[in-house]
Parts: C-alpha cells; sequence; structure tokens
C-alpha cells in the first residue's frame, strides 16, 4: 500500500450534512469518515491505509440521527449505533432478526459507538450486518454533493475491505422494506455469543410464502464465506416457487456450500468453513419456516 | 454462615486458613495501583526496539543514517553498544539482549531507538535498514535434530537429553497383554498476561533504578549488571504492581529491563520502553510445544507394565529455560501412576521459531495431557472406567516414581481424590447416561488427575529470604524478594506474619520488591510462592516475636513460654490480666532499644537428581489434584461447550480460601484455553500470524462452565502451616479432563492440542466414512 | 501537525487540552493524570481500556480524542465520592474479584454502565456486558460473583 507522505493532518467534526458532503468532494481521497471509529484508527495505525489528511467525524451532524418508519419502509441514519438500533422500539417490532444479528457484533462498548452504515463502509467480509440486510432486501441510499441513488445493500460491496462508494460519498441511511405477515427471517453466526472472533460462518435467510404454502420468495445471504457478504443466487433458486420440502431444503443448503468461496486462516480451514455454510443455510431456512408456522416434513 | 475454625494442629489459626480479603485490592479498584506503564519521570525519553526483519541470517549491514535524520532522536543503540557480557541467560548463557551477529528468530531485537517522543522512535525504528545474509531456515524439531539441519546456535541443536531407565521395558512389554504406541502434540502457547512487558530505567548517579515488569527482580538485576558491565549493587530493580505473569515476566522483560537501562546509560536521561502487544507476541518466550510419543504394555486387567518413552520439545531460538522444563517433563513422565519399567529419551532443541520458557505447568501440562489420554484409550480398550483405570495404577504411599524415589514423608492422596471427586461429580451415573446421547449435541464426562514436584527441584538452588519490621506504633512492615503477580504472595506473606505476631491483618503491610532491600529469594516460580515466601515471613516474624516475648516476660515477671500474642494483645497465660496492647509493647520495646527488626532465611530440604543416570529425588515433596470435565459436544459443527468442572487439589494447607479458589478459577479458564482454542501459530517461513487477541483467542467470561472447587489438605511437614502449591495445579491437568470428556461425548480422540471444532469435524466424517 | 483543542468534562472537571489531531482518547487520558485507564492489546478486543463516554462505555484506545469534545467521561477515578468507595468498587474487593488488577478498572466501568442500564441483569446480562473485557488471571468467577453483589448493593442504596 502506497504511504502518502503526510504532513498534516486535520481532525474535522461538521455539523450538517452539507457540510460534510462539501468537505468530501474538497477533500477526496484525502479525506476519510469517522463515524463510530471503531475500524478507522487501527486501519491508520496499521498502515493498511493511507494516512488521510483529513478526518472527518459525522457523529455531530443530527439529520443523520434517526430512526424513522412509513407504510413501505424503515429508514435507518447513517450514524445511528448498533446499540441505538437494539434498543429501537420500531426495530424489534419491524424486524427481530436484525436486533439478533447486531447483538452478536463486537462487544458492548462497540455496539455502543460503531455505527451499521460505518460496519457496512468497511467492508470486512465478515460484516456481520450484511447478511441479515441482504436477507431482508435492505437497500442504501448513497449520498455525494450533487448526487443520491439507492442501491441494494449486496451491491455496496466489491472486494475485501472495498466498497463501491467514491471518497466523496457516504451512506446517508439504510432502507429496510416492511414485511408483510407471510414472512420472517433468521440469522444465524456460528458460536452464538462469539461476537469479538470475526465470525467463522454466518447465515441469513428470508422467506416470504405465498398462499398456497409455497415459497414465494426466498434471500439467502452468507457472511466470512466469500471476500464480499455473498447472496447464494442459485440456492436460493432451488426453493423459489417450490414447496418446503427437507430433501429440497437439504439441496438447497448443498448448492449455497457450493456457491460459498472460502479461505482457510487462522480460525477455520476452507473445508470446515463450507460445511458450516451447509449446517447454518440449512438451520437458518427451518428457523425462519418454523417462524412462519410451517411444518417442513 | 457457620464460622469457620481453622486449626494447625492444637493450634487455631486466626488469620492463616481465613477468606481474608487481598491486601492490594483497594488499590487495584481505585486505578491507584501503580504498574509500571503509570510510570513517568520528567526528561524521559522513550525507547523502541527494531525486530529482525527475518527469522535466520547474518547481520551485514545496519544502516540507520535515515533513522537519525528522525526529529526527535537522541540515541540509536545496536549490538556493539553493549558494554558488557554479550550473551546471558540460565541454565545455557545464548540469550542475545541486543543480536550480535545473527538473528535467529523473528523476535530478535536488532538496535534500540531512544527519542524525545514515542511517535518519533517508531518512526526512526522504521527506518532503520538491516542488510542480512540469510540462512536456511528449521521450524521444526525434528528436522532440526538431523544432522545436516542448518545450526542455530554452534553448540548443535539438541540442547539436552535426559534419561529415564527403570526396570527393563522388553521384559514389562513381554509381561503384557496389549502394547499400543500413541503420538500426542501440543502447541505454542502465548501467556496472554493483560499487561505488556514494559520498563522505566532512571539514571541516578552512577546507579540505574529500574521499574520493570518483572517477574523476577533479582534476576532483571543480574542481567541488566552483566548487560551493562556494572556491579550489582548499582543496580536498583523495583517491581511495581505487575500486571499478571504466567511465568512470561523473566527473561524477555528482563531484557527489556536490560535495553531501557542501556539506553539510560548511554543518553544519560530516564528511558522508557513500553511493548505494544504485537512487539509482546512477537518477542517473548512461549509455552514449548511438544511432540510425544509413548509405547505402554499393560495387561488385561488393567495394570501398566512397561512404558517407552520419546519426548521432543521445540525450544525455538533460544535456550532459556528448557533444559528445566524438560527435567520436569522427564521426572514426571508417567503422570501419577506407577509404572516398574520405563525406558525415556527426553529431548530439547533449537529452531528458528519464537524461544520456548518457562509457563504455568513447565513441562507438566503436555505430558499430562499424553498420559491423560493414554490413560483413557487403555480404558476404552480393555472396556474399564477410566476411573478404574487410574485407581488401578495410581500412586500410593510407598509407590516409586520414575526416578527411583519413594513417596513418603507426606500424605500421597491422588487415590483418594480421584475417589472423593468421582463420587461429587456423579461419575458412574453421568458416564453412563451422556454416552447414550443421540442427536446433534452429546453430552460427554472425562476425568484427568496429575502429581506436581513441589518448588524448584534438585535443579534448582531454593531458598528465600523475607525481611519482618515491626515499627514503633506496633505496625509492621514486611518484605521478600518473592514476588506479586496477581496470585496473592503479598497477602499470604501478610497473612503469616499476622498470624505469627498475633496481630490483625491491617496492622501488615507488604513493600516491594525492591532489590535494594528485599532478600533474593529466587524466581517466583514452580508455585513455590506461598511456600517459600510464607516460610521465610514466618522464620523472621518468630524471630521478632522471641524478643518481644522475652520482653514481655521481663515486664510480667514471667518467663518468655507463657507470653501469648492473640488477636493484637500480648499476654501472660498464667496471669491473663498481665496484658499489654501489641502498639504499646513495640513502643516499649523500641524505646528500650529492642531490635524489632529480622532477616528470615528459609531453605528448602537437600535433595539430589542425577540427570545421567535419571535416578534419585527429583522434588523434596508432591502436590495431587484431579479435574472432571462435562462438555456438549455439537457434532455437526464440532462445537465444544465446557459445562462443569469439578477440580479437587491438596495443597497441603490453604493459607487463604478466597485467593486460592481464585487461582483454581483462572487455571480451569486457561485450561479450556489450551484444550480448545489458542495457538500461537507461525508460518512455514517463521513469521508470526497470531499477534493479538483478535487471533489469538483466550477464554472470555460466557465460555466459562460451572465450577466446583474443592481441597482436601493433608498438611506437610516441609510447608509453613502445611502449605504446598497450587499455582500450577490449578490449570496443568485441566486440558486432558476436556479432551477425554469430549472422546466420551463423540467417540473421537483429538490427539493434538488444540481441539478445534474443525479438528473434532474433520475426525467424525472419518468415522462416518469408516462405516 | 497543528494541534487542536478538546474540551470535555472529565469526572465532573472541566478540561481543555491541546491535542494531536490524531491523538487516541487513551493517551489523552492518561497524559491528564487518569492512569487507570489501562492499555492491553490496542485494538479494542481486551476492554482494560474501557471509560465511560456520555454514558456509554467506550473502548478508548480505538477511539480518537476529538470524538469526545464537548462529551463527559467517566473513569475509575471518578467513582468514590468524598472518600467512600462506589458499591461496585467494594463489591469487587469483597468478592476478591481482583488478582493482578490490570483488567479491573475495565470490569469496573462495564460494571457501573450495566447496573445503571439494568439494575437487576440476570447471569445472561451479566455475561453479555462483560464480553468485551478479557481476564487471564480469575476465570472471571468471581468478577461474576461481584457484579451480583453490586446490583444488590446498589439497590439497598436506592
Amino acid at each position: 500500500m502506497e504511504q502518502l507522505e503526510v504532513h498534516d493532518i486535520e481532525f474535522l467534526t461538521p455539523k450538517t450534512e452539507d457540510e460534510l458532503l462539501d468537505i468530501l468532494d474538497r477533500y477526496k481521497e484525502k479525506a476519510k469518515v469517522l463515524a463510530g471509529g471503531s475500524d478507522l484508527l487501527l486501519l491508520i495505525r496499521r498502515n493498511l491505509i493511507a494516512r488521510p489528511n483529513y478526518i472527518v467525524n459525522i457523529m455531530e451532524i443530527p439529520s443523520l440521527k434517526y430512526i424513522n418508519e412509513d407504510e413501505e419502509t424503515v429508514r435507518i441514519g447513517a450514524t445511528v449505533t448498533h446499540t441505538e438500533a437494539i434498543e429501537n422500539q420500531i426495530i424489534n417490532r419491524e424486524f427481530p432478526s436484525l436486533v439478533k444479528a447486531l447483538k452478536t457484533i463486537g462487544s458492548t462498548q462497540i455496539r455502543n459507538w460503531a455505527t451499521i452504515a460505518g460496519n457496512l463502509a468497511n467492508a470486512s467480509p465478515a460484516a456481520d450486518s450484511a447478511p441479515i440486510l441482504i436477507a431482508l432486501d435492505a437497500k442504501l441510499k448513497i449520498k455525494s454533493a450533487k448526487d443520491e441513488k439507492i442501491i441494494p445493500v449486496e451491491e455496496l460491496f466489491v472486494g475485501v475491505k472495498k466498497t463501491i462508494l467514491k471518497p466523496n460519498e457516504i451512506i446517508k441511511e439504510i432502507i429496510i422494506p416492511k414485511k408483510r405477515k407471510n414472512f420472517a427471517a433468521d440469522f444465524i453466526k456460528l458460536g452464538k455469543r462469539n461476537a469479538l472472533v470475526l465470525a467463522v460462518v454466518s447465515a441469513a435467510a428470508g422467506i416470504e410464502m405465498s398462499e398456497d404454502g409455497k415459497i414465494k420468495n426466498i434471500r439467502i445471504a452468507l457472511g466470512s464465506v466469500a471476500p464480499t457478504p455473498l447472496r447464494a443466487k442459485k440456492a436460493e433458486d432451488v426453493l423459489r416457487g417450490k414447496e418446503p420440502k427437507m430433501d429440497l431444503i437439504d439441496k438447497c443448503a448443498k448448492v449455497a456450500k457450493e456457491e460459498s468461496k472460502p479461505i482457510s486462516d487462522v480460525r477455520a480451514s476452507a473445508e470446515y468453513r463450507r460445511e458450516m455454510v451447509y449446517v447454518l443455510t440449512k438451520r437458518v431456512i427451518l428457523n425462519a419456516l418454523k417462524e412462519l408456522g410451517v411444518d417442513v416434513e | 454462615m457457620s464460622k469457620v475454625i481453622v486449626k494447625e494442629k492444637e493450634r487455631v489459626l486466626n488469620v492463616v486458613g481465613h477468606p481474608v480479603n487481598r491486601v492490594d485490592a483497594l488499590a487495584k479498584v481505585t486505578g491507584t495501583a501503580k504498574f509500571t506503564a503509570d510510570y513517568y519521570v520528567p526528561n524521559m525519553l522513550y525507547a523502541v526496539v527494531k525486530h529482525a526483519d527475518i527469522p535466520h541470517g547474518y547481520i551485514k549491514k545496519i544502516d540507520t543514517s535515515e533513522a537519525e535524520k528522525v526529529e526527535g532522536v537522541v540515541k540509536i543503540a545496536t549490538g556493539k553498544d553493549i558494554p558488557g557480557v554479550k550473551k546471558v541467560g540460565f541454565p545455557i548463557p545464548d540469550e542475545e539482549v541486543i543480536v550480535q551477529e545473527k538473528v535467529r528468530y523473528i523476535g530478535d531485537v536488532v538496535a534500540i531507538v531512544a527519542a524525545e517522543t514515542l511517535e518519533a522512535a517508531r518512526k526512526a525504528a522504521e527506518k532503520i535498514k538491516v542488510e542480512y545474509d540469510p540462512l536456511p531456515v528449521v521450524l521444526d524439531p525434528e528436522e532440526a535434530m538431523k544432522e545436516d539441519a542448518p545450526k542455530i546456535h554452534d553448540s548443535g541443536n539438541i540442547i539436552t537429553h535426559f534419561k529415564i531407565r527403570k526396570g527393563d521395558v522388553e521384559k514389562g512389554f513381554k509381561e503384557a497383554d496389549y502394547v499400543i504406541e500413541r503420538e500426542y502434540r501440543t502447541q505454542f502457547i502465548e501467556h496472554s498476561y493483560l499487561e505488556p512487558v514494559a520498563a522505566l530505567a532512571i539514571p541516578v548517579g552512577d546507579m540505574i533504578e529500574i521499574y520493570g515488569t518483572v517477574q523476577n527482580p533479582h534476576n532483571a538485576r543480574r542481567i541488566t549488571s552483566l548487560t551493562l558491565g556494572i556491579p550489582m549493587h548499582k543496580v536498583r530493580v523495583i517491581q511495581p504492581a505487575l500486571g499478571g505473569s504466567f511465568g512470561g515476566k523473566d527473561d524477555t522483560a528482563n531484557f527489556v529491563a536490560a535495553r531501557a537501562a542501556l539506553m539510560a546509560k548511554l543518553t544519560g536521561r530516564p528511558v522508557k520502553m513500553v511493548y505494544t502487544r504485537e512487539q509482546d507476541m512477537r518477542e517473548s518466550y512461549k509455552r514449548h510445544p511438544y511432540i510425544m510419543r509413548y509405547k505402554v504394555g499393560f495387561t488385561k486387567d488393567g495394570r501398566i507394565t512397561a512404558m517407552e518413552i520419546k519426548v521432543i520439545t521445540n525450544a525455538g531460538a533460544y535456550s532459556s529455560s528448557s533444559p528445566l522444563v524438560l527435567y520436569r517433563s522427564t521426572v514426571q513422565c508417567t503422570g501419577t501412576y506407577e509404572v516398574p519399567n520405563i525406558k525415556g529419551d527426553f529431548y530439547t532443541v533449537y529452531t528458528n521459531t519464537v524461544f520456548s520458557g518457562a509457563m504455568r505447568g513447565f513441562g507438566a501440562p503436555q505430558i499430562n495431557f499424553a498420559v491423560e489420554s493414554l490413560m483413557d484409550e487403555i480404558a476404552e480398550i480393555l472396556g474399564m472406567d477410566p476411573v478404574e483405570i487410574r485407581l488401578k495404577n495410581a500412586y500410593k504411599e510407598g509407590s516409586v516414581t520414575p526416578t527411583g524415589q519413594v513417596l513418603k514423608g507426606h500424605v500421597v492422596s491422588i487415590r483418594d481424590i480421584i475417589k472423593k471427586l468421582a463420587e461429587i461429580a456423579d461419575w458412574k451415573k453421568k458416564r453412563e447416561e451422556y454416552s447414550k446421547d443421540k442427536g446433534d449435541v452429546r453430552r460427554g464426562i472425562g476425568i484427568s488427575c496429575a502429581f506436581r514436584g513441589v518448588s524448584l527441584g534438585a535443579e534448582g538452588a531454593d531458598y528465600a529470604g523475607a525481611i519482618v519490621e515491626v515499627f514503633e506504633d506496633g505496625h509492621i512492615s514486611i518484605t521478600s524478594g518473592i514476588s506479586e503477580m496477581g496470585q496473592g504472595a503479598k497477602t499470604v506473606m501478610s497473612q503469616t506474619a499476622a498470624e505469627v505476631l498475633g496481630v490483625p491483618i491491617e496492622y501488615v503491610t507488604f513493600v516491594g520488591p525492591d532489590t535494594s532491600f528485599s532478600p533474593d529469594s529466587g524466581p517466583t516460580v514452580a508455585s513455590r510462592g506461598t511456600l517459600m515466601g510464607c516460610g521465610a515471613v514466618k522464620v523472621a516474624a518468630e524471630v521478632v516475636k522471641e524478643r518481644m516475648a522475652k520482653y514481655a516476660a521481663k515486664l510480667f515477671n514471667t518467663t518468655y513460654e507463657n507470653i501469648v500474642f492473640e488477636n493484637g494483645y500480648v499476654y501472660s497465660k498464667k496471669n491473663p490480666e498481665n496484658k499489654i496492647s501489641f502498639p504499646e509493647l513495640a513502643k516499649k520495646c523500641y524505646l528500650d532499644r529492642v531490635n524489632l527488626s529480622a532477616v528470615g532465611w528459609f531453605l528448602a530440604p537437600e535433595i539430589h537428581w542425577d540427570p545421567e543416570t535419571g535416578e534419585g529425588e527429583p522434588y523434596f515433596t508432591y502436590t495431587y489434584y484431579a479435574d472432571i470435565a462435562e462438555v456438549e459436544v455439537n457434532v455437526k459443527t464440532g462445537d465444544v461447550k465446557v459445562k462443569k468442572v469439578y477440580a479437587m487439589h491438596d495443597p497441603g494447607k490453604v493459607v487463604n480460601p478466597k485467593t486460592a479458589k481464585g487461582q483454581v478459577y483462572g487455571g480451569v479458564a486457561m485450561g479450556i484455553g489450551y484444550a480448545l482454542k489458542e495457538e500461537y501459530k507461525i508460518d512455514g517461513k517463521g513469521y508470526p500470524i497470531t499477534l493479538n487477541f483478535d487471533k489469538y483467542q483466550i477464554v472470555r467470561a460466557h465460555e466459562m462452565p460451572d465450577v466446583e472447587v474443592y481441597f482436601l489438605e493433608n498438611p506437610d511437614p516441609s510447608g509453613p502451616f502445611g502449605a504446598k502449591s497450587l499455582g500450577e495445579p490449578a490449570f496443568d491437568t485441566v486440558a486432558p479432563a476436556i479432551t477425554n470428556a469430549i472422546a466420551h461425548a463423540t467417540g473421537v480422540r483429538v490427539r493434538s492440542l488444540p481441539a478445534t471444532k474443525d479438528k473434532i469435524l474433520k475426525l467424525l466424517k472419518e468415522k462416518e466414512e469408516r462405516r | 501537525m497543528k494541534k487542536q483543542l478538546l474540551r470535555m468534562r472529565v469526572n465532573g472537571r472541566d478540561v481543555e487540552v491541546y491535542v494531536r489531531p490524531d491523538a487516541r482518547l487513551i493517551d489523552v487520558l492518561r497524559d491528564l493524570g487518569y492512569l487507570s485507564v489501562k492499555e492491553g492489546c490496542g485494538t479494542g478486543e481486551c476492554g482494560a481500556c474501557t471509560v465511560i463516554m456520555d454514558g456509554k462505555t467506550v473502548l478508548s484506545c480505538i477511539t480518537f480524542a476529538l470524538q469526545a469534545n464537548g462529551k463527559e467521561i467517566i473513569t475509575v477515578e471518578g467513582l468514590a465520592k468524598n472518600g467512600k468507595l462506589h458499591p461496585v468498587q467494594e463489591a469487587f474487593i469483597e468478592k476478591g474479584a481482583v488478582q493482578c488488577g490490570y483488567c479491573i478498572p475495565g470490569f469496573i466501568m462495564s460494571t457501573v454502565y450495566l447496573l445503571n442500564e439494568n439494575p437487576n441483569p440476570t447471569h445472561e446480562d451479566i455475561l453479555d456486558a462483560l464480553e468485551g473485557n478479557l481476564c487471564r488471571c480469575t476465570g472471571y468467577v468471581k468478577i461474576i460473583e461481584a457484579v451480583k453483589e453490586a446490583a444488590s448493593r446498589l439497590k439497598k442504596e436506592a
């Protein structure tokens, strides 16, 4: 990684969104957005990113701190922390599976200050809230000084620690569509309370049933088994439009296993991770179906 | 809660044996306890080391020119700046505080930068350019033992070879109905004390005062004195509050102290060196990885007739305490079982990995893993219960150890412990019930037991000293070279002084250790802190007590044998109305020029062991203990949850039940990590992978099982109040209880630690395939 | 590099200090004399550096000092009032939860935060709350006992 010989560094704390986006527009890659801070300081210290000229603290911008709902969606602002989301009534009511996932991230101290959007923007292969957000069909509003666009969460990630975000862009909010009553989602991370262990494998599934007892739609997302959070589309195809039978669910989980491309590292071997994809995918699907009151034989 | 009557023979104990609060807890909960990094002095420089860039090679050139240009840099030192002895260490002086000609592992220190700020020092250290002539790297000890292996040191790669030859193994194998061979392996373990190593060295005239994270201040003094070429009385080492050690703050911490001292000497200014966690994990010594091969013969009724043993330990780049660790493994090689015929060869070998040294257990945990696994494997073959097989072979009074030592003079309590613990844990019922489990989550219960030679053994000079001084106001100051690292040494020594002098513990303060006034007591290792520290304090306190008693006898016009010290008062047994408070008596003594301070010297009994023949008495007494663990294994994911641990120890006498229990809980946590998840990893080229707690994972609160602790006290004649040892026993046989439980739950046996999910799942799959 | 002004309130005391823009909160607090804040790993894994910022625990070793601008910080030094120990501190002493002591300030702050948020924590709540704090000495058993004891002491005081 090329080290910019930086002679100057300034810590900026904009008070409005416009001020923030203006700063990013002006300084581009010389500036780095700081939200909760659990990632940026370490990245700089470990020389994993070039030392920025500007550290831009976005936590004092009131217009970024909100959890709002309307008829169709719930929208989570850029500076909402994990703890705030976990304690929020709307989120608990609408997306209990998201609360479950958020609780497995980091530790109390980290959840108190780390933002969900910031965790996504950091794009670790284990970005722990990504799989469930993908399963919930969540979207992100990406904003810059002059532009604004909405993308599905899974399109944010392009590689290990790489997102499509340009230096002058931020994630402004996370948009999660409210669910109809025939929908359920579940999330599992291997070893429920292994929070500080960057996940060995995690899996999330969101299932919508149709009136005739078939799976109308299914979204399966996996964490820590590919350079980015992975949407297991081929596995989804196995079950989409079909009746949820055990042998089909088993096949779906096996296809998810084939779709995953994990690496071996200190925490686990690739072989082990792939096997866990099978085990966890099967489990999240069965859990979601159970919540829907669907009996699988 | 009923009142506890604590007795030592006929005497009621008022302080010793009671769950007294730690004497240093207040400072620690208020944040006023000072650890090394909490010391700041004016005019201080910050020092940072530069570590080796490659694991093995000659140093061709060190270019510090770019580094020197960094603003704030005051001095850069390399190997040639060492004025004194270049190689230090015990028992083999092969360690280099700054390397001279070659680097032998990636944690070697090549240069040191002292600068006005920490940032400047770090920046400069990064700019030091070293050119090497690389040498071939050898990381596996068996590879390193080969004739053509690259030599780490000129003396050759095999550092030590110990032997045990007892009886006739060939005859023993012939007598056996079964003979099996097994290989067991264990991993590098990092001590993971929460406080990284650090030192602050302050020049005062021609003296150097050092505050350091040193487990053994007198050793730090020795190393500093040798390295700087100055006499020992010009080096003062002070141990502040120490944030954990587990055996890990000797060598490396001493080098850090010596390095800071060197830079202080060279610059004439105070120099502070605080390692980051990464630097600490890169450089500091680890627990030895072991390769253990056992060939065992046994009869069909479960009696072991012979063992042929080969053990190879990876000493890494420097020998450190490898020969001593090997010694313990050698003399305890059959665990707590009597084996009549033994042929054992034990080797410790240099490689280019991080060097291995002392860590809680010191060569016993590895052996315990092998032997306790073996016992269960034997039990399985014979269809016997693991408790039964252990009782069949366990030591009893009069048993003979591998070195020919007869176990006598103390209560050999292992059988008693195994029986009692199995009953408490409801062993038989659970053993049967759990084996019926089907489904994804299976339960298992496993047992492991061990014995441990107490204190340093025949290879060490086992002594300790303490000073007890009673002040004119009746309060007491004590000190010893035995040091506090969290285990409660200050507290139990304070309890001892308070007990002897018949005062509440609040009267006593422990000061030091500080080499300028604390007697050298050897290293605080081998779980000898209580035994030796309290032993020395007891001696000193009794001397002062006698003097005060004689004075009181004069006051009360009676004989000195009549004088009782109790609850802060001193009185005549025959005429109890002749009574004076301890402070009043102290004042009178002080004014009448009575000598109220004494040095106590405590020696462990004489013992002898011959490394050539492997025969003798390696330890003067032993402690016995066992652990039973219950686990739940998810056979789909390989995940293991330890649900319950029962631990029973015979530490002779429990001086402080509160701190003693804390030791056992801590030992269990460490044992779970050893069994299931800890491994310090080095890649195929010799570079470390696990450098912080994200990748090197120690147990967290939610992973702890329910733990039941039992103490079975059999007071030992050699220890103060009968006390023996607890610190290492608390840990060193926990892991095999867990892996035995996993085997019970799953039917598969992991023979290399850690027993990760990965390994367990793989074995389960192989078992499925074999069907 | 130009230093920037940091204004915060630490243990009830207003502080104004010029800091490097990339300074860590732990270093600034320690420079101000709050030595109870310990560095165990420098990466937010061990929790020894835990302090309370605006009422919530935070890892001061991975937080920029300037993030604390305008905020209130509490460290262990701010717990005892008029020479009387905080019930959490008392409980840690009584229950024998302290061994080497290096992790203790972090545990104490995590406990104070937990009991502020949840005066009646279950055993599971306590395990969750302490997940970010590592200890190598105690095996956590007595620390958990101390948290329960502190909860009961605080309730009596209320």
